[in-house]
């Protein structure tokens, strides 16, 4: 069975420029052996895997991991870090009254 | 996936990541589906966003001599909608020449409604009013609150002569402007 190794790209958003504040990456094969530890480079990280194999990422920066799994057919794979958001809800008619005690619910598209 | 964000005293915070989302919204009292606006952009940048919510009730202040339905109303009081603190939101409101005023849009709720503030801010400068912040819970989509103005208090005059002590000047007049 031939075996086709493919050139994707991680980027990770939320990164420093050049090699500051960077993120750290790890992918695992599905025997769990480390195949990747490096530091992103402007918040890419350029690597080789085995096309449409699957392999476990994990990316670290600060305090903060993104834990995931890819499929590789596509030659980029964007990861984010969440980051705290603050929300006000008033009411519409009058201005500026806050509104005591309710949720708003977010559902990602 | 959904993220909910608790808001206290008109303020929540949650982890999320740029993404564009859809909002909705469970505000007991409010029309949940005037969420405004219904879908946001979390954007690199950015970490504050600003939504707004309507409600759909009338409250009806009615003020008049004694505070009752069938009182002498009182024309020209002036209220606002407040937090607890007394601190005043949109514009004011001032009684007709039915002794009514109306807020219009405020929260109920059958079960679970919130505490609408509301204060006096004037009367019509021939009645006595409670200046402190008042509270009600609305159960239905309307609501009347009888508010007494009662006339202000006979006070007794007298005028003298400045040389003369306790010398009573016998007519004239004084005006006294508030």
């Amino acid at each position: 069975m031939v075996v086709k190794i493919k050139r994707i790209t991680f980027i990770i958003l939320n990164t420093g420029f050049k090699k500051y504040n960077q993120a750290l990456v790890k992918v695992y094969d599905t025997c769990n052996n480390l195949i990747y530890h490096e530091e992103t480079y402007n918040g890419r990280l350029d690597l080789l895997l085995k096309e449409k194999d699957v392999y476990k990422v994990e990316i670290i920066k600060n305090n903060s991991i993104i834990k995931s799994s890819i499929y590789v057919v596509k030659d980029k794979y964007i990861f984010s870090f969440s980051r705290t958001i603050t929300f006000l809800l008033r009411d519409a008619n009058y201005y500026n009254l806050p509104i005591k005690k309710g949720e708003i619910i977010l559902w990602q598209k | 996936m959904a993220k909910i964000i608790n808001i206290i005293d008109g303020t929540g915070t949650g982890e999320l990541i740029n993404d564009t989302y859809t909002v909705t919204a469970s505000v007991p009292g409010y029309e949940n589906s005037s969420i405004n606006p219904s879908s946001v952009s979390i954007v690199e940048g950015t970490n504050s966003y600003s939504f707004s919510i309507s409600a759909t009730g009338t409250l009806t202040l009615h003020v008049t001599e004694d505070g009752t339905s069938t009182g002498t109303p009182v024309v020209g009081a002036t209220f606002f909608r407040t937090d607890s603190t007394g601190t005043e939101y949109g514009t004011a409101i001032t009684t007709d020449t039915n002794g009514d005023a109306v807020f219009d849009n405020v929260p109920f709720d059958q079960t679970n409604a919130p505490v609408i503030y509301f204060k006096q801010t004037a009367s019509d400068g021939d009645h006595e009013f409670d200046s402190t912040v008042q509270n009600t819970t609305m159960t239905t989509s309307t609501s009347t609150i009888e508010i007494q103005n009662p006339v202000g208090a006979t006070r007794t005059i007298t005028l003298t002569d400045s040389n003369y002590d306790n010398l009573p000047i016998s007519s004239g007049s004084l005006t006294l402007t508030n």
